[in-house]
C-alpha cells in the first residue's frame, strides 16, 4: 500500500517536475527560443436568490469571468494574444460580455528606427486628456485599438507616434475609425551634451487625434470628422515636477450632449474643450501635490451614440483621491465629462524617528484635500441655427458635485504592532455623480468616515489584523441609507493562508427592514505564482470605480472562488 | 533626419485636415416622398420602466418617430428589467409581460442588462453600434430600415366579441421576394393612452403621477418567439394564412385603444422583416 501510493506520488512528481521544466525552459530569457509569460484569472460565483438585500434570481445560478493572457517575446519581436470567457458574465457587469474568444491580439517589432505594432494597441498620449486606451479586467473596461501603431525616433529626444484604427467593442470593434499622431520633443535629451547636467527635463507635446463615423441622421448634419488636438509641458527638477496639458475638441454631437424637448432630440454642437495641471514637489520626509482640472464637453467616442464605458477615446484623469478601505469608498466619485471643474492638495510628511511625535519608528502623515464641481452653463439661444445650445466661462464654476477632506496617520507602534488612522469628511452629490440628472430625487450625502487598522505581527510571518470602520451619515435615500459600522478580522498564520470575516452593518437604515448585517468570510491560498480565494456570505449593493470610471453592482449572496496564476 | 522629420510633419498635415466644422446643423426637410407601393413598416421597441427618470424623453422620441412617419413606424413600449419593478409606495402598477421579460433577458436582447432607456429598430444593428441603441440612434436607425429591402407583405384581419371579450384574429402573409431563411411570425397586444405613475428626472419632485404612456405592451398572443410563418426555401409570391382564435383580453385592458402589431422576423438573425398594427374595434 505504501509502495502504491509512493509509486504513484513518484509518477506525479515526475510529471510535475517534467512540466515545471519544460515551462522554465520556456520561461527564460533564452537567445535562441525566446520567452513566453502569461497570467490567468478565473472568478466564479454561485448566486442565491436574497430578496431581502435585493439579491435577483440569476437564472444561471452561476456565472463566471475568465481571461488568460499568453505573451511571447524574442529580441526585437514580441506578440501577444488574451483570451476571454463569459458564462454568462458576472452580475454587476455590462451584459454585452457574453460567450467567448480572443479578444486581443497584436505583434510588435521594434528595432532603433522603427517600432511597429499590428492588432490591439494600448497606448496613450500625454495624460490621456486625446487619447488613451487601456485594459482593466476588474471593470471589464477595455477599449483597445484595433489597427496600427508606429512610433519613430528621428533625433534623440524626440518621439513621432502614429496610430489608426477602430475600437474594441466588447466582442467586436465599433464603428468610427480613430486617428491619432503625437510628438515629443525632451529637450534636455536632443541638447544633450551642450546643456549641464543640472538643467531641468522639459518635455513638451503635441496631439492630434480625429474620428470618422458616417452621418446617416435624417435630421441633422453630423460632423463625420470630429478632430481634437492639444498641446503639454512636463518640467521636471530634482523631487520638483510640473505637468500641464490643454486640449481642444471640435464639435462633437454625441449622445453624452444630447437632449430630448418634446421628443424632439437637441445635441450640442459647442467645441469641447479640457486643461490639466499637475504640480508636486517633494523632499526627503516631505511631499506636495496640487492638481487641478477644467474640463468641459469632452466625452470623446468612436461611437456618437455610445454610452456608460463604451467606445471612450480619452480618458480623463481623476482629481480625487481613490480609497482603498470600503467606508471612505463607499460613495465614489466619477469624473464627470460634460463639464467639471476638480481640484485636489496634498500634503505627506513623515515625522522623524526618535522625536515626540515620531516614536521609535517614526510616523506618517497624510492630509488631502479634493472637490469636484460642476460647470455653470450658460443658455444660448440658438437650438435653430449653430446649435450650440450652451456656453460656459473660465472663472465660473457650478454646483458642488464631490468633496473629501481626509486626514491619514500610519504609525508602527513596536515590532510587532502598526496602525493605521483615517478619518475623512466627505460630500457626495448623489443625483449627478450618480443618476446624471440634477432632479433625480436623492438626497446629497455628506458624511464622517473613520477607519481603524491595527495589524499584530506574533510571529515572523504570521499576523492578525483588526479593521473597524465607520460611515456616519443622515442619507435618507435607499439603496444603503443611513450610517454603516464595518468590522473586519484576518488571520494570517503563513505566508501561503489566510482567512477573514467581515461584517458590514447598515445599523441606522431609516427602515428597520433594511438594517442588515452583510457577513461575507474569505479565505485565501496563495503559493507561488498561484492565488486560490473562496468568499461565502452577502455583498451589498454599491459602486465600484477605478480611475473615475465606475459601475454599479447588484447586491449578491452565494459562494465566489477566484483564481489567479502567472508564468 | 530630415526626411523622417518632414514625413513626420506631412502625417501631422494629412491629420489636420480631418475634422469637419459644422456651421449648419440642421439639415432642410426633404421633400423626397416615398412613392413606393410596397412599404416596409419599421418596428421601433422603447425598453423602459416606470422607475426609470430617464426614460421619458426617449419616450417622446418614439411617439415623434411614430407620428412623423406617418403610419410607417410601429412602437412597442417594453416594461421590463430593473426599473420597470415595483416600487411601493408610488410606482405600484405593473405593466410588465412575460413576453417583455423574455425578449429583454439574458435569453433574449438584454436590454435592461445594458441599461434603460434602450430599444431596438427591427432588431437589427444600424451603422455598426450594436442591435440595442440609445433613442439619439433611432432617427439614424429608422430612416435606414425605411430604406431596407422589403421582403414581404402583412395584412391582420380580425372578429372581437366585446361581451365576451374573445378576440379571434387571422394574419396573411405574402413574400415578395424569395427568403433562404425560416421567417417567424410573432402576434401581441398593445394599449395606448395608460394613464398611471412614472419618474421624469426632468420635473421636480420626480413623480408624475399622471404620465401618459403610449404603445404599451400588453400581452402576447402567440408566446415570446411566436409562431412559424415559412419555412425556407420561401419562393416570390408564396403566401400563408394564421389564425389565432380565442383570445381572451384582459379585463383591466382598455380595449377601445388596444391594438394588435403582427411583425415577421428572420429566425435566424432575429431582424424584423414587416410589421402591421390594426385596432381590436
Amino acid at each position: 500500500m505504501f509502495l502504491k501510493t509512493f509509486k504513484s506520488s513518484l509518477k506525479a512528481t515526475f510529471l510535475v517536475l517534467g512540466l515545471s521544466l519544460s515551462f522554465s525552459v520556456l520561461a527564460q530569457e533564452n537567445p535562441d527560443y525566446g520567452s513566453i509569460h502569461g497570467n490567468y484569472q478565473i472568478d466564479a460565483q454561485y448566486y442565491k436568490p436574497d430578496s431581502l438585500i435585493g439579491a435577483p434570481v440569476v437564472p444561471e445560478k452561476m456565472l463566471s469571468n475568465a481571461y488568460g493572457i499568453i505573451n511571447y517575446s524574442r529580441g526585437k519581436f514580441s506578440a501577444g494574444v488574451r483570451y476571454e470567457a463569459y458564462n454568462n458574465v458576472m452580475q454587476g457587469f455590462d451584459t454585452r460580455y457574453k460567450g467567448q474568444g480572443i479578444t486581443n491580439r497584436f505583434a510588435r517589432y521594434q528595432d532603433k528606427l522603427l517600432d511597429i505594432t499590428i492588432g490591439n494597441i494600448y497606448d496613450q498620449f500625454g495624460s490621456g486628456l486625446l487619447f488613451r486606451t487601456y485594459y482593466e479586467p476588474g471593470l471589464l473596461y477595455d477599449n483597445s485599438l484595433d489597427g496600427v501603431r508606429v512610433i519613430s525616433n528621428p533625433y534623440k529626444g524626440l518621439t513621432f507616434k502614429g496610430l489608426v484604427g477602430k475600437q474594441r467593442s466588447f466582442f467586436t470593434v465599433g464603428p468610427g475609425i480613430v486617428r491619432g499622431f503625437d510628438g515629443e520633443m525632451n529637450l534636455k535629451e536632443m541638447l544633450d551634451s551642450a546643456v549641464s547636467s543640472d538643467f531641468p527635463t522639459i518635455i513638451l507635446g503635441g496631439s492630434f487625434v480625429s474620428k470618422y463615423q458616417p452621418d446617416q441622421d435624417p435630421n441633422f448634419n453630423l460632423p463625420e470628422n470630429v478632430g481634437s488636438y492639444g498641446g503639454r509641458l512636463n518640467i521636471i527638477k530634482g523631487g520638483f515636477n510640473f505637468f500641464a496639458e490643454y486640449v481642444y475638441k471640435e464639435n462633437d454631437p454625441s449622445a453624452n450632449n444630447s437632449s430630448v424637448v418634446n421628443g424632439k432630440t437637441y445635441y450640442s454642437y459647442k467645441f469641447g474643450d479640457g486643461i490639466f495641471v499637475s504640480t508636486s514637489y517633494a523632499i526627503q520626509g516631505l511631499s506636495f501635490l496640487l492638481q487641478v482640472k477644467r474640463i468641459d464637453n469632452m466625452s470623446y467616442r468612436s461611437d456618437r451614440d455610445a454610452t456608460l464605458q463604451n467606445l471612450m477615446i480619452n480618458y480623463l484623469p481623476a482629481t480625487t483621491k481613490q480609497h482603498t478601505y470600503l467606508m471612505p469608498a463607499f460613495f465614489p466619485y466619477a469624473t464627470q465629462p460634460a463639464g467639471e471643474f476638480g481640484t485636489m492638495g496634498e500634503i505627506q510628511y513623515k515625522i522623524k524617528k526618535g522625536t515626540l511625535l515620531g516614536g521609535k519608528y517614526g510616523t506618517e502623515i497624510t492630509l488631502n484635500y479634493s472637490q469636484a464641481n460642476g460647470l455653470k452653463q450658460i443658455h444660448v439661444d440658438d437650438s435653430t441655427t449653430t446649435m450650440t445650445l450652451y456656453k460656459t466661462n473660465y472663472g465660473e464654476i457650478g454646483n458642488l458635485y464631490y468633496h473629501d477632506a481626509f486626514i491619514e496617520i500610519n504609525k508602527k507602534f513596536t515590532k510587532q504592532w502598526k496602525g493605521t488612522f483615517m478619518y475623512a469628511n466627505q460630500f457626495y452629490n448623489r443625483n449627478i455623480v450618480q443618476f446624471g440628472s440634477p432632479n433625480a430625487g436623492y438626497a446629497n450625502i455628506l458624511s464622517n468616515i473613520v477607519v481603524l487598522d491595527l495589524t499584530y505581527k506574533y510571529k515572523s510571518n504570521s499576523s492578525i489584523r483588526l479593521e473597524t470602520q465607520g460611515f456616519f451619515s443622515d442619507n435618507p435615500s435607499n439603496p444603503n441609507a443611513g450610517s454603516w459600522l464595518t468590522g473586519m478580522l484576518e488571520w494570517s498564520p503563513s505566508t501561503h493562508w489566510f482567512v477573514a470575516i467581515l461584517d458590514q452593518y447598515n445599523y441606522s437604515n431609516p427602515s428597520d427592514a433594511l438594517q442588515f448585517h452583510y457577513y461575507l468570510g474569505t479565505a485565501g491560498y496563495t503559493s507561488g505564482p498561484h492565488r486560490i480565494t473562496l468568499s461565502v456570505g452577502k455583498q451589498r449593493a454599491g459602486i465600484f470605480c477605478v480611475g473615475g470610471v465606475c459601475r454599479n453592482v447588484p447586491a449578491s449572496n452565494g459562494v465566489a472562488i477566484s483564481i489567479t496564476s502567472s508564468f | 533626419m530630415k526626411i523622417k522629420l518632414v514625413t513626420g510633419l506631412f502625417i501631422l498635415g494629412v491629420f489636420m485636415t480631418a475634422c469637419d466644422k459644422i456651421s449648419n446643423p440642421i439639415q432642410n426637410a426633404s421633400n423626397s416622398v416615398d412613392t413606393a407601393t410596397y412599404v416596409r413598416k419599421v418596428l421601433l421597441e422603447d425598453y423602459t420602466g416606470h422607475f426609470c427618470g430617464n426614460c421619458p424623453p426617449a419616450a417622446e422620441v418614439a411617439s415623434q418617430l411614430v407620428e412623423s412617419n406617418h403610419g410607417k413606424v410601429i412602437a412597442i413600449a417594453v416594461h421590463a428589467g430593473f426599473y420597470a419593478k415595483l416600487y411601493p409606495p408610488d410606482y405600484v402598477t405593473s405593466f410588465t409581460t412575460a413576453v417583455g421579460n423574455d425578449w429583454d433577458g439574458t435569453q433574449g436582447f438584454n436590454v435592461s442588462g445594458i441599461g434603460n432607456p434602450n430599444g431596438m429598430v427591427n432588431r437589427k444593428s444600424y451603422g455598426g453600434s450594436g442591435v440595442v441603441q440609445k433613442e439619439t440612434k433611432w432617427p439614424t436607425s429608422v430612416s435606414l430600415a425605411l430604406q431596407d429591402q422589403y421582403v414581404l407583405g402583412l395584412t391582420i384581419s380580425k372578429t372581437y366579441n366585446a361581451s365576451s371579450r374573445i378576440l379571434n384574429s387571422t394574419v396573411k402573409a405574402k413574400f415578395k421576394i424569395a427568403y433562404s431563411n425560416n421567417v417567424k411570425l410573432n402576434l401581441v397586444l398593445v394599449e395606448d393612452s395608460i394613464i398611471s405613475e412614472q419618474k421624469d428626472y426632468r420635473k421636480n419632485p420626480d413623480l408624475v403621477t399622471n404620465y401618459l404612456f403610449m404603445h404599451l405592451l400588453r400581452a402576447g398572443i402567440n408566446g415570446s418567439w411566436g409562431s412559424t410563418l415559412k419555412d425556407a426555401p420561401i419562393a416570390a409570391k408564396d403566401s400563408v394564412s394564421l389564425d389565432f382564435n380565442n383570445f381572451a383580453v384582459d379585463s383591466k385592458f382598455n380595449d377601445n385603444h388596444l391594438y394588435l402589431v403582427a411583425f415577421a422576423y428572420d429566425a435566424s438573425t432575429k431582424e424584423i422583416l414587416q410589421a402591421e398594427k390594426l385596432k381590436i374595434r
